[in-house]
């Protein structure tokens, strides 16, 4: 059985960021993110980002695999804009890409970052997941 | 000599309103790099994508400023610091100044 990967969202406060790359440049301290983390300032942060609209984008992505933005807002049933504006937030803060396809209409498809299964909260105390099912 | 990646990390904020970029690379000094350092300090706005800062250094601009991204990608304010380590503290003190503004 083909094990799931997860993107794992990590918590770090602003000032401990702010620590850890200073002294990574003072130091010359090679400091590399895993491509599979997302790190958010709080959990309170990340809960009110991470809202059930925007875990449908990701879900419909996963399992639906839409070929445009147009697509994954008609299969989720709103309108485009604010899926747009949701694909963006997703795209800057690393949980998907819009893979460019150069055609005349200007498509972008939604997809995951890499081929993740879910996402693996890391709380400050103990982790949780969130695993991709489509719905009955 | 091929560009090495020093630091590389990203930072979300301010309920994922913004995204911090901080990308440091190793590279053969040069005219453009005499330190042989290329970094970029930058915070995205999320909601649209846009740069809302963004602090790179090349000659003959030296650690500088884009404050009008992405409409004008050739205004720049140079930056009165003497070291990477100076121009990490004035991007941080200016991603702290925009999440202040952000919440009043």
């Amino acid at each position: 059985m083909k094990k799931i990967e997860f993107l794992e969202v990590h918590f770090q406060a602003f000032g401990d960021f702010k620590k850890e790359v200073t002294k990574a440049l003072s130091k010359r301290v090679a400091t590399i993110q895993p491509k599979n983390h997302v790190v958010f300032d709080s959990v309170a942060s990340f809960r009110n980002f991470m809202t059930i609209q925007k875990i449908e984008l990701l879900t419909t992505i996963a399992v639906l695999k839409p070929s445009s933005i147009y697509e994954l807002a008609k299969l989720v049933d709103r309108d485009f804009a604010a899926v747009l504006r949701d694909c963006t937030g997703l795209t800057a803060t690393g949980f998907i890409n819009l893979k460019e396809m150069n055609d005349a209409k200007g498509t972008k498809v939604p997809q995951l970052k890499f081929s993740y299964g879910g996402i693996a909260v890391y709380l400050p105390k103990s982790p949780y997941q969130i695993e991709f099912k489509a719905a009955a | 000599m091929k560009a090495i990646s020093l630091i590389s990390k990203e930072f979300v904020l301010a309920d994922g309103k913004y995204v911090v970029t901080i990308a440091v690379f190793e590279v053969e000094k040069s005219k453009k790099f005499p330190e042989g350092i290329k970094a970029k300090f930058l915070v995205q706005d999320s909601e649209d994508g846009t740069a809302r800062l963004l602090v790179d250094n090349h000659q003959p601009f030296g650690f500088h400023m884009h404050t009008k991204l992405p409409h004008d990608k050739d205004h720049r304010e140079i930056l009165d610091v003497k070291d990477h380590e100076e121009a990490l503290a004035f991007f941080m003190t200016e991603v702290e100044r925009i999440i202040k503004n952000e919440e009043n």
